[in-house]
C-alpha cells in the first residue's frame, strides 16, 4: 500500500511540471484559439537559453534568470508578431500546421546552435530523498512541484486580479467585444505568447536541473497534449488536474503494467486514456462544451 | 476550371473532364510515356529518389483525401504506413505469401487501424481529432517496438524483395515499375474520387460539417471513410516502402515523419491533387539536395562546422513550411494555376 | 473565321513553347545520366589519385550524441595523413552523409555511390539502424562496410559488414562475467561465499538499450555464470521521470546493475538511484555499470563529480587521462583541431580505429594490385584473410576471418575518480554472444 501511495505522490509531483507545460498551451489557446504544437521546443529552448547564460557565459544566477527571461520573451513575441498574428483570418488548420513547422524550425536552429550533445545543468534544486512515514519521494521533484504551483499562482493572480488579466479574459471571451471596449487584442495576443514562453522557460529550467539538458527535452510537449485534453483546452484548473492525472497514470502504469508487457508502457498510457476521454468526455473534464450553429 | 477560348463545355461530362483539350491529351500521354521510359536513361541516384518520391506520393495523396478534402488533420500517417509495411512483411515471412497478396492485405489492415483511430471523430473535431491521431502515432510505435513475438521489435526486420515470375525485383529499375504505376493510380484515384458523390460529401464535410449534416450527409460515416481511404493509401505506401528499402524498423516511422508529410501537403497546396504531387517532388527533392550539398558547404565554409551544416536540412524544412503557410497558404498548386492562367493569356494579358 | 485561324496559330505556338521546355528539361537531365567522358590529353599517371571514403554518419538525429566523436576523429586524422603526403602517396578524402537515422537518405546516397564510374572499395559507418537495413545491399554491390555501431543483426549471419569491437550482447555478457569472476569475490568476500550475486539491468527502451538484453546473453549465458538474474527495467528514450523504474529495481535488491544508454539518460537514472538509496556515494552497496558505446567525457559532469559509477568500453576510449603514448598522441590531435570537450567521447578513439582498419585492409589489397584497380571484393578478401591490423595500442591488434565479423572481443572497465574516467582493469576478453556465437550455451 505504501508503495502505491509513493507512486501516486511521485506522480502528483512530476505532474506539476506537466501542468505547467499544459498551461503554456492553454494560455495561448484561451485567448487566440491557436494550439501551439511547438510547446515542447519552447521548453527545450528555455532550458538551453538558461544554460547558455548560466554555464557557457558563467553569469550569476540572478543575471542568467533576467537574461533568459528577456530572451524567451523576445522569442515568444517574435513568434507571435512574425508568424501567428499575420495568420489572422486563415483557417485554424493552417495555424496548427504553422506551429508544427515552427517546431521543426526550432529543433533545427537548436541543433545548429547547441549541437546534439547533452549539457550538464547545475543542480539548482536541493536533491535527496524525503520520507514521510512510509512514503518516500525525491526532494527536487517536490521543489519542482512547489515552483510550478508558485508559477501557477502568479499566473492566476495576473489573470484574475490585474487589468491585464481582465483584458485577457475579455479577449478570450470575444475578440470583437474586447476590441470595442478599447482593448488592443494584438497586444493581448503578444502578451499571452510571452507569458507562454516564460512558463516554458520555468518548465525547461526545472526539468534541466533535475535531469540535465538534451535535445530529447522537446518531447515534454507530447506530455502536455494529454494534459490539456484531460482538463479541457480552455480550463486553467483543468491543467493542474490533467497534469496530476497524467503524472499518476504514468507512474502507476510503469510500476504495475510494465512487468506484464515488457516495458515502455508509461509512454502510451496517457495517450490511451486520452483516446478514451476523447470518446466519452470529448471536451475534457473542465472544457467548455461547444454549442454549434450554422 | 479555366479553359482556352474556343473550348466549349456543352455538357456536364465535358465540364468535369480532367483532360479537355488535345494539347493536354498529348502532354498527358507524352508525359506518361516519358515517365515510364525514364529508367532507361536516368541515373541510379535520381531513379532511387524518384522511387522514394512515388512511395511518398501515395501516402501524401491519402493524407490529401483526409486533410485536404475532408478537413481532418492527421498526425499519424507515418504510423499507418508502418502498420501496412509490417503487416505485409509479417504475412510474407510467416505465411510465405507473395508480395502481390501481402500488399493489399497490408493496405487493408492499415485502413482498418485508421478507422479505429478515426472513431473519436464521432464526438470531436479539430485539434481534438489531431490528438487522437497523435495517440495513434505513439500507440502503434509502442506496439511495434514491444512485440518481437509478432515479428516486429526494435531491430530492423529484413523484407524480401517482391518476385514476379521467378524474377526478384531488387534493382531500382524493377522497383520503379512496381511503384510508379501504383503512384499514378493513386493520384488518378484521388483526382477521380473528389469528383464523385463521395468526394463532394468529403468537401461538404470540410467546408461546414453542420451544413453538410443538414443536407443529409452522414458526416460521421464519411469521416470514417476518409480515415479508411487515407490509411489504406498509407498502408500501401508502407508495404511498398518495405519492399523498396527491403527493411523495416519502427524508427523509420516517427512523428517527425508524419509532420513532414503534412508539410509536404502544405507546400504543395492542401486539397489539390496536383498540389500533392508538387509538394512531394519539391520537399523530397529539397531534402535530398540539402543533404547532398551539406558536405560541399562545409568545404566552402569550414568554420561553420559539421553540426551547423547538417542542421540546415531541418531548418530549411521548417522554414519552407512556415514561409509557405505565411505567404502562400494555397501552396505550389496555386502558383501553378496562376502560371497556367498567365500562360493561357500570353502574350495578351487581358 | 480569321480570328479562329489566328487562335489555331497561337495553339501551335504554345505547342512549340511546351515542346521547347520539354527539350530543355531533357537537355538538363540527360547529361547528368550519361557517363562523363574521361578528360582528354592526360595519362592516368598525371591524374592525382584520390581515395574517397564514403561515410554514413549521424551528425544530427536521435543517436548523434554518441557518435559526434567519430567523424571528428576521421576528419582530424585524414588531415594529418594528407599533410604527410597522403596514404601511400594517395590523397584521402571523406564524403560523408548525415543520415539523421533516415533510411531513405542512405539508400539514395548509396545509389549515388554505386552509380559512380568506379565504385568505392569500402565504406565506413556508425549508424546501425541504417546498416542493418542495408546489409543485403552491401553484399549485392560488393562494398564492404566497416562499422563502429555494433548491433547484432549486422554481423550474424556474416555478411559484408565488419565490426571493430564486440557487439552489445557480448559486451553485456563480458561485463557480468568480469563482475562475477573478478570483482564480486574481492568486493564482498563474506557474501560471495554464501550466495550468488544478484544482477539486474536498467536500460534504455530502444534498439540500443535492448542490445544486451538478448536471449543469448541474459537467458543462457548469465545462467552459466551462476548469476541470480533479477530482471530488467526500461526507461523511455526521452526520460523525464525515472523514479518508478529505479524504485522497481530497488525492490529486487541487486548487487550489480548494467545498462546501455547514452550519457544523458544514464545520468538521469544514476542520479535517481542515488536519491533512492540504491547507490550511496563512496560507500557503494550496488555497483553500477554503463555498457555504453558512446562513453562520453561529459558523463562525470552530467552525473556530478563524485566517484560512483563504472563504464565499460572496448577501446582505451576512457583512457583519455592515462599515460600511454597513443593517449598522448590522440590528446595532441584533439587539441590541435580545437575540438570541444563534448566531443571527448569513446567515439573519437573508435573513429581512429575504423580508419586504421580501412588503411590496413587497403595496404593488404595493394600488395597485389595497383590502387585504381582495387575493388570492394579485394578489400573483402583482405579483411577476411585473417591478417592482424595494427591498432597502434588503441586496442589489441586483431584480424577478421571468413566467418568472424567481430573478432575484437576486448573490453575494458573504467571508473570515475575525481571527475575523470580511469581504467580499473587491463584488457578483458568477453564471450562471443552473437546469435550462433561460440560462447552461446547450447
Amino acid at each position: 500500500m505504501s508503495e502505491f501511495i509513493s507512486l501516486v505522490v511521485n506522480g502528483i509531483l512530476i505532474g506539476g511540471v506537466y501542468a505547467l507545460v499544459g498551461l503554456a498551451i492553454v494560455v495561448i489557446y484561451k485567448s487566440s484559439s491557436v494550439f501551439n504544437f511547438a510547446v515542447g521546443d519552447f521548453v527545450m529552448w528555455g532550458g538551453f537559453v538558461m544554460w547558455t547564460f548560466l554555464v557557457a557565459f558563467d553569469l550569476p544566477i540572478w543575471a542568467s534568470i533576467l537574461f533568459a527571461v528577456v530572451v524567451m520573451a523576445i522569442i515568444g513575441l517574435l513568434t507571435n508578431r512574425l508568424l501567428i498574428s499575420p495568420m489572422a483570418g486563415q483557417p485554424l488548420l493552417a495555424v496548427v500546421l504553422l506551429t508544427l513547422g515552427l517546431s521543426y524550425l526550432l529543433k533545427g536552429v537548436h541543433s545548429a546552435a547547441w549541437g546534439p550533445t547533452w549539457k550538464a545543468f547545475p543542480p539548482l534544486l536541493p536533491s535527496g530523498k524525503l520520507t514521510l512515514g512510509s512514503i518516500s519521494f525525491s526532494a527536487d521533484y517536490m521543489w519542482c512541484f512547489i515552483i510550478a504551483m508558485v508559477a501557477f499562482g502568479i499566473f492566476s493572480y495576473l489573470f484574475q486580479r490585474t487589468r491585464m488579466g481582465l483584458a485577457m479574459r475579455a479577449t478570450a471571451e470575444d475578440h470583437q467585444l474586447a476590441r470595442s471596449t478599447g482593448i488592443s487584442v494584438k497586444t493581448i495576443f503578444s502578451a499571452t505568447w510571452i507569458l507562454a514562453a516564460l512558463l516554458c522557460l520555468v518548465a525547461g529550467v526545472l526539468l534541466g536541473s533535475v535531469n540535465n539538458l538534451g535535445p530529447q527535452l522537446a518531447d515534454i510537449g507530447l506530455k502536455g497534449f494529454p494534459v490539456v485534453l484531460f482538463g479541457g483546452l480552455e480550463s486553467v484548473v483543468g491543467c493542474i488536474v490533467g497534469g496530476i492525472v497524467v503524472g499518476v497514470l504514468e507512474n502507476l502504469g510503469a510500476a504495475y503494467l510494465n512487468p506484464l508487457v515488457g516495458g515502455g508502457i508509461e509512454e502510451v498510457v496517457p495517450f490511451v486514456v486520452m483516446l478514451l476521454v476523447l470518446m466519452f468526455k470529448p471536451y475534457g473534464l473542465f472544457g467548455l462544451k461547444r454549442i454549434e450553429r450554422l | 476550371m479555366d479553359r482556352p477560348c474556343g473550348v466549349l463545355c456543352n455538357s456536364y461530362a465535358k465540364d468535369m473532364a480532367i483532360v479537355s483539350t488535345r494539347l493536354q491529351w498529348g502532354l498527358l500521354v507524352g508525359g506518361l510515356i516519358l515517365l515510364f521510359c525514364s529508367p532507361l536513361f536516368i541515373n541510379l541516384q535520381l531513379l532511387s529518389i524518384i522511387n522514394l518520391m512515388a512511395i511518398t506520393l501515395i501516402a501524401i495523396q491519402g493524407l490529401n483525401i483526409l486533410t485536404g478534402y475532408t478537413g481532418q488533420i492527421s498526425l499519424g500517417q507515418a504510423a499507418f504506413m508502418a502498420v501496412g509495411g509490417y503487416t505485409s512483411s509479417i504475412l510474407a515471412t510467416r505465411f510465405g505469401l507473395s508480395f502481390w497478396v501481402t500488399l493489399p492485405c497490408g493496405a487493408l489492415s492499415a485502413g482498418l487501424v485508421g478507422v479505429l483511430f478515426g472513431l473519436p471523430s464521432l464526438r470531436v473535431k479539430g485539434f481534438y481529432l489531431a490528438m487522437s491521431t497523435l495517440a495513434a502515432q505513439f500507440i502503434i510505435y509502442w506496439v511495434l517496438m514491444h512485440t518481437p513475438q509478432l515479428g516486429a521489435g526494435p531491430d530492423a526486420v529484413q523484407v524480401s524483395a517482391p518476385e514476379l515470375g521467378g524474377l526478384k525485383l531488387t534493382s531500382q529499375q524493377n522497383m520503379f515499375y512496381v511503384i510508379m504505376p501504383l503512384a499514378v493510380l493513386a493520384t488518378f484515384l484521388t483526382k477521380n474520387l473528389v469528383r464523385t458523390r463521395v468526394g463532394r460529401a468529403f468537401i461538404a464535410t470540410r467546408d461546414n460539417d453542420l451544413a453538410a449534416e443538414v443536407m443529409g450527409i452522414n458526416v460521421f460515416s464519411y469521416k470514417l471513410l476518409a480515415f479508411f481511404i487515407c490509411s489504406l493509401f498509407a498502408g500501401a505506401a508502407g508495404a511498398l516502402y518495405g519492399a523498396w528499402a527491403r527493411a523495416l524498423r519502427p524508427d523509420y516511422f516517427t512523428l517527425m515523419q508524419s509532420i513532414m508529410y503534412l508539410g509536404m501537403l502544405v507546400v504543395g497546396g492542401i486539397g489539390s491533387t496536383a498540389g500533392a504531387v508538387f509538394g512531394t517532388i519539391f520537399m523530397v527533392g529539397l531534402d535530398q539536395l540539402v543533404t547532398a550539398l551539406a558536405p560541399a558547404l562545409i568545404s566552402i565554409a569550414p568554420q561553420l562546422g559539421l553540426g551547423v551544416t547538417a542542421s540546415i536540412s531541418k531548418i530549411v524544412f521548417g522554414l519552407v513550411m512556415v514561409l509557405f503557410l505565411r505567404f502562400e497558404p494555397r501552396g505550389l498548386a496555386h502558383r501553378w494555376e496562376l502560371f497556367k492562367a498567365s500562360y493561357r493569356l500570353w502574350p495578351f494579358a487581358y | 473565321m480569321k480570328s479562329y485561324m489566328r487562335m489555331r496559330g497561337k495553339q501551335g505556338f504554345k505547342c512549340l513553347v511546351v515542346g521547347g521546355l520539354a527539350l530543355l528539361l531533357a537537355a538538363m537531365i540527360l547529361p547528368g545520366c550519361a557517363p562523363s567522358a574521361p578528360p582528354q590529353g592526360t595519362t592516368p599517371a598525371e591524374v592525382e589519385q584520390v581515395w574517397v571514403i564514403p561515410i554514413l554518419t549521424d551528425v544530427t538525429g536521435p543517436y548523434a550524441t554518441a557518435v559526434s566523436g567519430y567523424y571528428a576523429a576521421v576528419d582530424d586524422w585524414v588531415a594529418v595523413v594528407n599533410d604527410q603526403g597522403g596514404f601511400n602517396g594517395i590523397k584521402v578524402r571523406v564524403d560523408w552523409l548525415d543520415t539523421q537515422g533516415s533510411l531513405d537518405r542512405s539508400i539514395t546516397y548509396f545509389n549515388r555511390i554505386i552509380s559512380q564510374k568506379k565504385k568505392p572499395p569500402l565504406m565506413i559507418g556508425w549508424v546501425s539502424m541504417v546498416h542493418e537495413a542495408m546489409k543485403s545491399r552491401f553484399e549485392e554491390e560488393e562494398i564492404p562496410l566497416i562499422t563502429g555501431a555494433m548491433s547484432a543483426p549486422q554481423f550474424a549471419p556474416p555478411g559484408w559488414i565488419f565490426g571493430e569491437c564486440p557487439d552489445y550482447a557480448s559486451v553485456g555478457g563480458g561485463v557480468v562475467k568480469w563482475f562475477v569472476e573478478d570483482y564480486w569475490p574481492k568486493w564482498k568476500p563474506d557474501e560471495a561465499a554464501k550466495r550468488a550475486p544478484r544482477v539486474g539491468a536498467i536500460t534504455w527502451d530502444n534498439a540500443f538499450g535492448r542490445g544486451p538484453m538478448t536471449d543469448e546473453c541474459i537467458a543462457y549465458y548469465t545462467k552459466t555464470l551462476g548469476v541470480d538474474w533479477v530482471g530488467a527495467e526500461f526507461v523511455p528514450a526521452a526520460p523525464i521521470d525515472v523514479s518508478t523504474q529505479v524504485a522497481g529495481m530497488v525492490k529486487r535488491n541487486p548487487d550489480f546493475i548494467i545498462g546501455d544508454y547514452h550519457s544523458g539518460p544514464f545520468a538521469a537514472v544514476l542520479k535517481e538511484s542515488v536519491k533512492q538509496g540504491l547507490k550511496t556515494l563512496n560507500n557503494e552497496n550496488v555497483l553500477w555499470n554503463n555498457v555504453v558505446t558512446g562513453a562520453d567525457y561529459n558523463l562525470p559532469l552530467l552525473c556530478g563529480p563524485e566517484e560512483y559509477f563504472g563504464v565499460t568500453s572496448w577501446t582505451m576510449a576512457e583512457g583519455w587521462d592515462v599515460d600511454t603514448p597513443v593517449a598522448h598522441e590522440i590528446a595532441e590531435l584533439f587539441k590541435r583541431n580545437n575540438r570541444p570537450v563534448s566531443m571527448r567521447l569513446g567515439g573519437y578513439w573508435n573513429g581512429l580505429i575504423l580508419y586504421a582498419i580501412a588503411e590496413g585492409a587497403m595496404d593488404i589489397a595493394m600488395e597485389t594490385k595497383a590502387f585504381e584497380e582495387v575493388t570492394g571484393r579485394d578489400i573483402y578478401n583482405a579483411l577476411c584473410s585473417g591478417k592482424q591490423f595494427d591498432m597502434r595500442g588503441m586496442t589489441p591488434d586483431f584480424g577478421y576471418s571468413s566467418t568472424r565479423r567481430t573478432p575484437n572481443l576486448t573490453i575494458i572497465q573504467a571508473y570515475t575518480k575525481e571527475g575523470k574516467l580511469l581504467p580499473i582493469t587491463d584488457w578483458l576478453t568477453c564471450p562471443d554472444l552473437l546469435p550462433g556465437g561460440k560462447d552461446v550455451p547450447k
